[in-house]
């Protein structure tokens, strides 16, 4: 009973400050209130207020709420989803149909930002059984990593030619889905070059091993002096084995029952066109930590919870010319058989996963390393 | 100072008030921790198999996958979900308890990292509910809270704020209310804490630092203090402050099993030993009251205290069974397993289900134990049964199946 009179007083008190007929102005400025929101949820309180006055709004706060998604970091970007959703849950519980061209509009936007678009590629896809014929094979080139995998997997179910599958190889950004391509394109005698294809670097330095007792060598400063050798994996996804790269026996020593903790520096150079923005994307079982041109770009202080393609990713920006990427792989002690490993692959992509143009400049003369191939690993 | 405490602890008393009621299943192994729903009657019979279906109210599908446990409150049920090529899509659901009908969903994106073991999936954590709002957690540390009608309340991005958190395990502790705080666990590989995150902003209350290592347990209030643990020890914290009151270590304690309150509010401890534990003033070692080795569990339940019993599960999947008050082992009973769902208690009965979707409904009395019934939905299940109400709720990787009798 005291629940009906609560709900019932809410009722009354929602009922009287319904905002009716918000006006646009008022919908923008809740809408950077929103965007305002902080670390550690500073603002929240307002963006909370905020929320509720541009979903009582209604449908036409829907354009202003997409066009705010420019500048919004992936936090204010979830606020924005999430009153997208109950808007257009409202209409559809009070039985009222949504117009769906606004939805298209958005989504076929590309100069529009891919969270903006996915969402309203996402809600046309559900108001509109005829937007994935209709739109997917024009977007197999997306801008957007949603889009493209959605474009690429209705491509997919046509049954393509061979021809075919070589172009869809080319548009393919999704780890699993140049996977499968390629599969499929070798099973029809064609050679898909996957390790060019996402930009995987195959051509190191490498130096090392270094102490890595207790764990310290992770954030210990860089040694003064480093004698570095040319190094070029033969793994058919590129993974450098460091064990095998510095002749050392993987394992527990039968001896002492115990395995060294050790660390190893790896370089690469390479040579951009131009100034660009580039993803160092790195997997590895061990610690890892990643610079470009001498600043940190990324940091992982965790060994052995398993080893997936792009699990790290460092951002930065290329120079035209010559850039430096250097990297510190850590092992540790620990003795049990899924510690083992010690080993790395890194790539250099766009913000997507499509490799960008640079051209590797290490270890030319270098011969490849005896041919490995991927094992399948579960992640731990 | 006091004043502003007043007033803050007055405006959540208002702002709560008569959310919940017996009955609700708000949290991670129901109303605190203790997996117990004994003022309600609920079915030992069921089935759901492509030949048989009896007793089973509702089931609604699910839109992604999804291990962690549903929870219930004042008619509404409350339910995550991932989707998603890389499980980047979290959702929250709620229910209508009785119908089973949907009454909304919300999505957001995962800002933290999505890889996991694949038994594991970003929807693990069990979010928890006051009955007016519901407080939902993901494996990629994105904490939401929304109203019981869906509206949003907060959303803090903890890897946005925190960026080095990191287990790709895959994270699983859940979170609990205390006085108006969200009680949030991120033990990890990266910056590891406790904190108690308001509930009505989502600003942090307090945050206390803790070991970075990777971590299941879900805490567990009692009273006035937080009971946590990792593998190197047991600790209290105040509510209030987050300062921490007293610790217990001695052997290793379970990364996932989380500690329960005894029947005379005891600390049970699951590790390398179950262990009793008295607490003690601050500062102080707590008292042993007793330790078995046999009752020590398995990897994945956690133990169960119901009717002055301790039950748990071994490695092999035997249910034993302990005097909770000595720790005196009374009787085993093999199971069919595997199985990571906790038991759970009502009716005079244990439920335990396996990851076949097969429910023991274990009967017992001061000298054994006997399944009563063994009970099939046919679909895998690794989230721990919520009773709620006179229904019991299962949560599969698909489906949400609630059975109740007429």
């Amino acid at each position: 009973m005291r629940h009906r009179i609560d709900q019932r007083v809410w009722i009354c008190c929602w009922l009287l400050f319904l905002p009716r007929g918000m006006p646009a102005g008022e919908i923008e400025s809740a809408l950077e209130a929103i965007k305002a929101v902080g670390r550690e949820g500073a603002g929240n309180e307002q963006a909370s207020r905020h929320w509720r006055e541009i979903v009582n709004a209604g449908p036409k706060a829907l354009l202003p709420i997409f066009q705010a998604f420019q500048g919004a970091d992936s936090t204010t970007a979830n606020w924005l989803r999430l009153a997208v959703e109950a808007i257009l849950e409202r209409e559809t519980q009070a039985g009222r149909p949504v117009e769906k061209s606004l939805f298209e509009s958005v989504a076929t936007d590309r100069s529009r930002p891919a969270a903006a678009r996915d969402l309203a590629f996402e809600v046309l896809d559900q108001l509109d059984p005829t937007a994935r014929e209709r739109l997917l094979p024009g977007m197999l080139n997306d801008p957007s990593a949603r889009i493209r995998r959605e474009a690429i997997d209705w491509a997919l179910r046509a049954m393509p030619s061979a021809d075919r599958l070589a172009e869809l190889f080319t548009m393919a950004r999704d780890i699993d889905q140049v996977e499968r391509i390629a599969k499929e394109l070798k099973g029809l005698g064609r050679e898909p070059d996957v390790i060019q294809h996402l930009g995987l670097i195959t051509r190191w330095q490498i130096a090392g091993p270094f102490d890595n007792s207790g764990l310290k060598g992770f954030s210990q400063p860089l040694p003064a002096e480093v004698t570095w050798r040319d190094y070029a994996t033969g793994h058919d996804r590129a993974v450098v084995n460091l064990y095998r790269a510095f002749n050392l026996k993987r394992g527990v020593d039968p001896e002492t029952k115990t395995k060294a903790a050790i660390y190893a520096l790896v370089r690469t150079e390479v040579e951009s066109p131009t100034e660009q923005p580039v993803q160092i994307r790195a997997a590895t079982p061990n610690a890892i930590r990643i610079w470009l041109n001498g600043q940190e770009v990324f940091a992982r202080e965790e060994y052995h919870h398993g080893m997936k393609m792009d699990q790290h990713v460092g951002r930065g920006v290329l120079r035209a010319g010559r850039n430096e990427i250097l990297a510190k792989i850590c092992q540790d002690d620990r003795t049990y058989e899924w510690t083992l490993d010690w080993q790395f692959q890194m790539r250099l992509c766009d913000e997507i996963g499509g490799a960008i143009r640079v051209r590797v400049l290490t270890a030319p003369e270098a011969e490849p390393d005896k041919p490995e191939a991927t094992k399948k690993e579960p992640m731990r | 100072m006091i004043r502003g405490a007043f007033l803050s602890l007055t405006v959540w008393v208002w702002w709560s008030a008569g959310s919940l009621v017996a009955g609700d299943w708000p949290q991670f192994r129901g109303p605190n921790g203790r997996a117990i729903a004994d003022d309600v009657s609920v079915p030992t019979r069921w089935s759901l198999t492509p030949d048989k279906r009896e007793n089973i109210r509702w089931v609604a599908e699910l839109p992604g996958r999804g291990l962690s446990s549903v929870v219930v409150a004042d008619g509404r049920v409350y339910v995550t979900a991932c989707d998603g090529p890389d499980q980047t899509k979290l959702i929250t659901l709620c229910f209508d308890a009785r119908s089973g009908k949907k009454l909304w969903q919300r999505s957001i994106l995962a800002t933290g990292g999505t890889n996991c073991h694949p038994k594991t999936c970003m929807a693990a954590p069990t979010p928890v509910t006051d009955g007016k709002h519901v407080f939902a957690l993901f494996a990629t540390a994105d904490l939401v809270a929304y109203d019981r009608d869906g509206n949003l309340l907060w959303y803090r991005s903890l890897t946005g704020d925190y960026p080095s958190i990191t287990n790709q395990v895959g994270m699983a502790s859940s979170p609990i209310l205390a006085q108006g705080r969200v009680i949030v666990p991120m033990d990890n590989s990266g910056e590891s804490f406790l904190a108690a995150v308001d509930a009505q902003t989502g600003k942090n209350v307090w945050r206390i630092d803790r070991p970075r290592d990777i971590n299941w347990v879900t805490p567990l209030l009692r009273g006035d203090e937080i009971i946590f643990q990792n593998p190197e020890e047991l600790v209290a914290y105040d509510v209030a402050s987050g300062e921490r009151r007293w610790s217990f270590a001695e052997g290793r304690r379970s990364e996932i099993p989380s500690p329960i309150l005894g029947p005379g509010g005891e600390i049970l401890s699951p590790g390398s030993e179950l262990i009793a534990v008295e607490p003690s003033k601050p500062g102080e070692t707590p008292r042993v009251r007793w330790k078995s080795s046999r009752l020590r569990g398995a990897a994945h339940p956690t133990p169960l205290v119901y009717r002055n019993r301790v039950f748990a599960l071994n490695g092999s999947f035997v249910l034993q069974c302990g005097d909770a008050t000595t720790g005196k082992h009374v009787w085993d009973l093999r199971l069919k397993g595997p199985i990571s769902a906790s038991p759970v208690a009502a009716n005079g009965r244990v439920y335990v289900v396996n990851e076949q979707g097969q429910t023991f409904v274990i009967r017992f009395d001061d000298k054994e134990g006997s399944i009563e019934a063994t009970n099939h939905v046919n679909e895998e299940i690794l989230a721990t049964p919520a009773i709620a109400d006179g229904a019991i709720f299962l949560r599969s990787d698909k489906k949400l199946i609630c059975i109740r009798g007429d």
